[in-house]
């Protein structure tokens, strides 16, 4: 890791940061857009300030396409690395003009290689060449920081979170101005984001972070339509998981690829109350149905009226489509419900069926309390295990003791950590939603789960 | 006018040449100094910023009694004076030009010092990323945005040595053309019964502090105006 590669860049970076641990490895190719991704707090933004010499780790190594800008023994300042960097508020100088600001780290010899008039065009800036930046709007202002980078002539671009401080509208604005530089220009780019959107639209090779480490990177499939040779003997080459059975509970680091559904146990995905996952795994697993997956099982659903209310909640046997329709009104409220018996008889018909019909994977969106409490779907998850089938489900995190009871027997792989699942999630049903708007021939869930491949 | 006197546009000129010389050594001492009071960040710096601020809180009396025995024929200034064949600082020009550096420092220091401190960081990074040298960034950046601040600490660091009197009567004493400032020139005419005169540099001064609080305030307003 330690090394200088032409054409790589590999960094180290290890040490504490106020109350915060950065422990970061990275190698990744220097071409492309490579978002950064993670929760908040994750330690995106410390990586960048490292890799720009703004922060600097007493255990740090940093390397750009052979040069090498810190390792034990030195520490090439800031100044003197060939960096453009975006900050998240637009930080424009206020005492020159839009002119001033951006010629401020343009070299003065003429030959640049990113020419002023190219960036003005680029980036929409005639207009403003004579403004004085507070008489900016929020998204010029940042179209005139992204330019004032690009003219210091930089051979790598990192770019922290350069939209969150800008409302929704604004974003959307300057969405296609960041698509037009990254494909004239073949400038590497660093870009931070919490936002999935972003970076599926922009990004090329994405890096996941959690609490101070990377724990998964690999690169974005394209917005070409996935080829589907190659994708499917991936699932061949995995190499066959140790200790699949025994231990009844194994974390699986982010990101996921489809070789972490392990036939062997029920998959989990924890998820906090507010991030919606088994909203997401119904969507997910109905769309794949009825681009012609074979997958079963049963989801359950909020349904909603026109205006987005809940009035009510449904339960679909996937294979058939046919409502299991005994839903029971839980405590306050008609929102919460669950299946009672008869449901749950009807949901075990469900999901025998989809383990009769060999189906690639079986889903249940959802096992809350109440389902855990019972005996549940029990004997058909121990079934569908034991006929090989994978097995995926969502589960919150409060009721994660009594899902570890229930399934005590079985085994659980939980797919997520605590934060990562969001993005996870978005991208995956994204890029289902992709393919289907490509009428890409639906192969199997494998083509657009493997092809989340981890680096 | 007869009472434009030549005594009295010498102690006239004589102040504008010492306020004016102060500044600009003030300015140059005061820049690096606030510099690094802004950014430094070890437990001395205050220590050093306190020392600084002392002639706040003194009585001229007390620093122009040290400043005297600094500057005086067995003191430092002594040495000094004698690369030109001087005997002393004290009850020079010289010496004088140094009490009110000295006095009016922390009035110099602190503007600047807090408008360092105010721009934060993020500009000074931004020069960085785009291979601006600390030099540089320093000059095009650091100062241009801490303009207000520079301002203020000039016209506050000539007001202030205009205005001072106790430690320009220990360490200059009242020497006509040489250390016989105005404050010293009112205080003289006033003994000497002299009240014309007297009175007439008094609304002079009266008139001179009410512009430079007009125009404090002035820059204060448009600084504000242009952060927003």
């Amino acid at each position: 890791m330690r090394m200088a590669h032409p054409g790589r860049i590999n960094a180290v970076f290890r040490g504490r940061l106020g109350n915060f641990t950065l422990d970061a490895e990275l190698s990744l190719p220097a071409t492309g857009v490579t978002a950064i991704f993670g929760p908040s707090g994750c330690g995106k933004t410390s990586v960048a300030r490292c890799i720009a010499g703004l922060q600097r780790m007493a255990d740090g190594f940093c390397a750009v396409d052979g040069e090498i800008w810190q390792d034990r023994h030195s520490f090439r300042p800031v100044h003197r690395r060939p960096i453009g960097y975006v900050f998240q508020e637009a930080s424009l100088f206020p005492h020159l003009s839009v002119r001033g600001n951006l010629l401020f780290g343009a070299p003065k010899s003429a030959g640049a290689q990113i020419a002023f008039d190219e960036v003005v065009d680029l980036l929409g800036l005639a207009a403003l060449l004579d403004r004085s930046p507070h008489r900016l709007s929020g998204g010029e202002r940042q179209r005139v920081a992204i330019g004032r980078a690009l003219l210091s002539q930089p051979k790598l671009l990192l770019m922290d979170e350069p939209l969150a401080a800008l409302d929704h509208a604004t974003k959307s604005e300057i969405l296609p101005f960041l698509e037009r530089v990254r494909d004239r220009l073949s400038l590497p780019v660093f870009y931070i984001s919490h936002d999935m959107t972003e970076i599926e639209r922009f990004a090329d090779h994405l890096v996941l972070m959690e609490q101070g480490r990377v724990v998964g990177s690999g690169p974005l499939p394209s917005l070409h339509p996935i080829p589907l040779t190659g994708s499917r003997h991936r699932h061949g080459d995995c190499p066959p998981r140790r200790n699949s059975v025994g231990n009844p509970t194994r974390m699986t680091p982010m990101p996921i690829d489809f070789h972490d559904i392990d036939p062997n146990r029920v998959a989990a995905i924890l998820y906090r109350p507010q991030d919606d996952v088994d909203g997401l795994l119904a969507e997910f697993a109905q769309n794949l149905v009825r681009s012609g997956e074979r997958v079963g099982g049963v989801v359950q659903r909020n349904i909603k009226d026109g205006s987005g209310c809940h009035i009510g909640m449904e339960a679909i046997d996937l294979m058939t489509g046919a409502e299991i329709s005994i839903c029971q009104p839980l405590g306050s409220g008609a929102m919460a419900c669950k299946l009672d018996a008869a449901g749950l008889a009807e949901a075990a018909v469900a999901v025998t069926r989809a383990i009769a019909a060999d189906v690639d994977l079986v889903v249940i969106n959802k096992f809350s309390k109440q389902e855990a409490a019972g005996e549940g779907l029990r004997d058909e998850l121990a079934n569908a295990i034991a006929a090989g089938l994978p097995v995926l489900t969502a589960v919150p995190e409060k009721c994660l003791d009594a899902w570890n009871d229930f399934t005590g027997g079985i085994g659980t792989s939980l797919l997520c950590e605590r934060g990562a699942i969001e993005g996870w999630w978005q991208d995956l049903s994204s890029r289902i939603k992709r393919a289907r708007a490509a009428r890409l021939p639906a192969d199997a869930p494998a083509a657009l789960l493997a092809d989340h491949h981890v680096g | 006018m007869e009472i434009w006197s030549a005594e009295i546009r010498q102690s006239v000129l004589l102040t504008v040449e010492l306020a004016a010389i102060s500044t600009v050594i003030l300015l140059m001492l005061a820049t690096p100094l606030a510099w690094w009071l802004a950014h430094a960040k070890g437990w001395w710096t205050e220590i050093i910023a306190s020392v600084i601020a002392l002639p706040l809180v003194l009585p001229p009396t007390v620093l122009g009694f040290y400043l005297l025995i600094l500057l005086g024929p067995d003191g430092p200034g002594g040495w000094i004076a004698h690369l030109w064949g001087g005997r002393t600082l004290a009850f020079t020009f010289e010496g004088l030009v140094i009490g009110s550096v000295v006095y009016s420092m922390p009035f110099v220091v602190q503007p600047i010092r807090n408008a360092f401190a105010a721009m934060g960081e993020r500009p000074l990074e931004v020069a960085a990323t785009l291979r601006a040298s600390p030099l540089r960034t320093f000059w095009t950046v650091a100062v241009p945005l801490a303009r207000p601040g520079f301002l203020t600490g000039a016209v506050l660091g000539f007001a202030h040595t205009v205005g001072e009197f106790g430690l320009v009567l220990m360490i200059g004493g009242n020497i006509p053309g040489r250390t016989k400032v105005l404050s010293v020139a009112i205080f003289d005419y006033v003994e000497t019964s002299r009240w014309r005169e007297a009175s007439m540099l008094a609304g002079l001064m009266v008139i001179f502090a009410f512009a430079v609080i007009l125009t404090m305030t002035l820059v204060d307003r448009r600084a504000t105006r242009a952060a927003t």
